[in-house]
């Protein structure tokens, strides 16, 4: 069952438009569409300056929307932004987890690969919801408004405030509904001189210019904290909330520094009709991975070189890289041309938090690890035609033992059983080995290839590990003699 | 000596055991937590480690039985700090020993070797350390402090990791709950890190670059965390503890001169490196 390279490269040729390199083919890919209570960040960090643009995928009627976010700075007019949805849905398409495929070659004759595709459905849920109308009596509460703009559809406020319950207290009477706990969350932050960037929509401006949504906030700033303040969402959520984080910088990935980064699975072998359900594959397998780290990991689900200079800006691309208006959109300022100056690294993570796993708000670093990564799982269709050769029989059973341990990782992955996946696995091998009393003969396998089913296995190791060591120490421990020097 | 009293020698070693644990350490690092294995990283970090000690041997006159001393550095290094590239690792090691025989005053090394070997190349832009790669899990953490207990009572050096912890703890707890209102799990996360534990009972500890006095080693711990407590907070360094033993171990011979007391030796055999 050999993969055949010529086919590739020959499909190569003919659909040189769609495919990029020779590791697969994309067919599929999880969008952040498939996460409900999510939201999406883009961040920008280089040296002290800080990019972030917060997506608005609020879906209800818009004079209800508000938003409030700490900022470690009073902004100026010209740190704020209203930037155009695409940008997310140009990050989120380049660097979504993909599915790929591969094409067996007919070991009894040349074969031509194709090419299919497919398109996910999409959900999504609003995040933060409050209100309207002001009055100035701010200083009663001691709530200082700092700075007050209009930019594009929204009107914005920055405030200072002296303590929580007055904060509280003034934006209740200024018609921002306010969830109960946020007077305790608000605390700290008023303490350590944190301003709020408070968001509403100007209704009269949406109106003129048209938009039945909201457009994308960024603001830059310069701050010594590369950090996203997730504990203040935490107040009105019920449950967990999934973050993508697309981020640029100029060295390297970025790594959450009081959080393990941990890496997606990636490059498992897995059943050819999971690209009729792959959208459904990606969310139980993330639903898995994310129990298996203890629910308190951040996810790396893409990190890729993406400077104008570099060659390969994805392998295989799912769409097209970020190019330089895509740069200038999302506020990396650095790249001025085709030149080995502009250096650009992207990382995509995912975070889904609850207040009890992520006491503290997310905080990052730049690293220099320029370390290319992507989520990827690969689909392989078998040979197609006539396979009565002796080379073709030999093929069958390869391909069912590989079979049985696809459906072995789907198991492992995503946790998907199901009786007639023994149907995919003996598909072919039923038409060619009509003999039922016919060895199995797929044991030549070396066991340690086989996936585990379960992941609990390995933390039962993880707590066997201790015991192996304390054996150790006790082995090593010196005889009862003091030493004298 | 015969090869009996050689080996009862040799076993009381304490370096001995800490090799083992730190390999442990590494080994569920791999196993479990999904630290990226390269094999060719680690390896740099262990031959040029060993071989400037080889060399710095040699050309000094000593003799090399000091190599256990350069692969508890060596294993420092692979736990601590990650790299782009073999040569940084490289870099790492030689400078992380070599600081050992060429930064001295009065008779001690003054860096704790890997320390510095890891500031050294961080300062380069091509290494960095991963403050959250041991995560949260509870067996991490559990091993960690068997490891710990089990090195402290044979070096004798648990009152600086008694000291730093509380320290840090209490100052850690008196701005972040009592100040700021954060609530206490919120402490709790930050000291249920494999890096804190790690830099408290293995790095800190090492009894060649400690005040040799326990009152010494109590003022020197404190300022330790002080200054962490400062950099973590107000600078909002990630690596605040590393730069705090950095700067604080300058301070270490005149500490030794106002507390006098008699110098660590590894066993009363083995010469001073």
């Amino acid at each position: 069952m050999k993969r055949k390279i010529t086919a590739i490269f020959l499909a190569l040729l003919i659909l040189s438009n769609d495919v990029s390199a020779f590791c697969g083919f994309y067919v599929a890919k999880a969008s952040t569409d498939l996460f409900n209570e999510k939201s999406e960040v883009i961040l920008v960090r280089d040296g002290d300056r800080t990019v972030i643009t917060m997506s608005n995928d609020f879906k209800g009627d818009v004079k209800d929307f508000a938003m409030v976010v700490p900022v470690p700075v009073v902004l100026r007019e010209d740190q704020i932004k209203v930037v155009e949805r695409e940008i997310f849905d140009r990050l989120d398409a380049y660097s979504a987890p993909r599915l790929v495929e591969y094409h067996d070659a007919n070991p009894c004759q040349p074969v031509v690969a194709y090419r299919n595709e497919m398109s996910m459905k999409s959900m999504a849920v609003p995040d933060m919801v409050m209100e309207e109308e002001m009055d100035e009596d701010a200083s009663d509460y001691g709530v200082t408004i700092e700075a007050e703009y209009t930019i594009g559809e929204y009107d914005i406020l920055l405030l200072s405030a002296e303590e929580s319950d007055g904060l509280e207290t003034w934006l209740t009477k200024n018609g921002y509904q306010i969830p109960t706990k946020a007077a305790d969350v608000l605390e700290p932050y008023i303490l350590s001189d944190t301003k709020f960037f408070v968001v509403k929509v100007n209704l009269d401006k949406q109106q003129r210019k048209g938009f039945d949504y909201l457009r994308p906030i960024q603001i830059s700033f310069e701050s010594d904290r590369f950090m996203l303040p997730i504990r203040l969402g935490m107040a009105n959520a019920n449950g967990p909330q999934d973050l993508i984080v697309y981020a640029f910088t100029r060295t390297g990935r970025v790594e959450a520094v009081n959080y393990r980064t941990v890496k997606m699975p990636t490059s498992n072998k897995i059943p050819l009709f999971v690209n009729r359900y792959f959208g459904e594959f990606y969310q139980d397998l993330f639903h898995r991975a994310y129990h298996k780290e203890g629910r308190s990991a951040v996810f790396l689900e893409y990190a890729w070189n993406v400077s104008p200079m570099q060659g390969m800006k994805c392998d295989p691309c799912v769409s097209p890289p970020p190019v330089f208006g895509d740069f200038a959109t999302a506020g990396v300022n650095w790249v001025t041309g085709m030149n080995y100056e502009s250096q650009v690294f992207f990382t995509r993570l995912h975070v889904r938090y609850t207040e009890d796993r992520f006491p503290q708000d997310l905080q990052f670093q730049v690293t220099p690890n320029a370390e290319h990564f992507q989520a990827r799982y690969i689909i392989t269709h078998p040979a197609k035609g006539d396979l009565n050769c002796s080379e073709g029989d030999r093929y069958v059973r390869n391909l069912e033992s590989r079979r049985s341990l696809e459906v072995k990782e789907l198991a492992a992955l995503a946790g998907w059983t199901n009786p007639n996946y023994t149907d995919y696995i003996t598909e072919y091998s039923k038409q060619f080995k009509p003999d039922k009393y016919a060895p199995q003969r797929n044991s030549f396998l070396p066991s340690s290839i086989l996936p585990r089913a379960d992941g609990d296995e390995k933390s039962w190791a993880k707590w066997l590990f201790p015991l192996l060591v304390l054996a150790g120490v006790l082995l090593l421990r010196p005889k009862r003699k003091r030493e004298k020097n | 000596m015969n090869l009996v009293s050689i080996i009862t020698q040799e076993r009381n070693d304490p370096r001995y055991l800490q090799i083992f644990l730190l390999g442990s350490f590494l080994t569920y690092g791999l196993l479990f937590l999904q630290w990226s294995a390269r094999i060719e990283i680690f390896s740099a970090a262990i031959v040029s480690s060993v071989a400037t000690q080889l060399a710095w041997a040699k050309f000094k006159g000593l003799p090399l039985n000091s190599i256990k001393s350069a692969m508890i550095s060596a294993l420092g290094l692979c736990l601590l700090l990650r790299v782009d590239s073999v040569w940084v690792m490289t870099l790492a090691g030689v400078a992380t020993i070599s600081s050992k025989f060429l930064i001295r005053y009065n008779g001690k090394h003054v860096f704790n070797p890997t320390n510095f070997g890891i500031i050294l190349v961080i300062l380069t832009g091509h290494a960095w350390i991963s403050p959250g790669q041991w995560g949260h899990g509870e067996s991490g953490m559990l091993l960690i402090l068997l490891g710990a207990t089990g090195i402290l009572l044979r070096v004798k050096r648990w009152d600086l990791s008694l000291t730093f912890l509380v320290v840090l703890f209490g100052l850690e707890s008196l701005r972040l709950v009592a100040y700021l209102g954060w609530d206490w799990p919120v402490v709790f996360h930050r000291f249920n890190s494999g890096t804190i534990l790690l830099f408290a009972f293995f790095m800190i500890t090492d009894p060649k670059t400690t005040p040799n006095s326990r009152k010494g080693r109590i003022l020197w711990a404190s300022m330790i965390a002080l200054l962490s407590f400062f950099l973590g907070q107000f600078f909002y360094l990630y690596q605040a503890p590393l730069i705090a033993l950095f700067i604080i171990s300058l301070t270490t011979p005149l500490i030794d001169k106002v507390f006098k007391a008699e110098r660590f030796k590894w066993s009363s055999k083995t010469q001073n490196i």
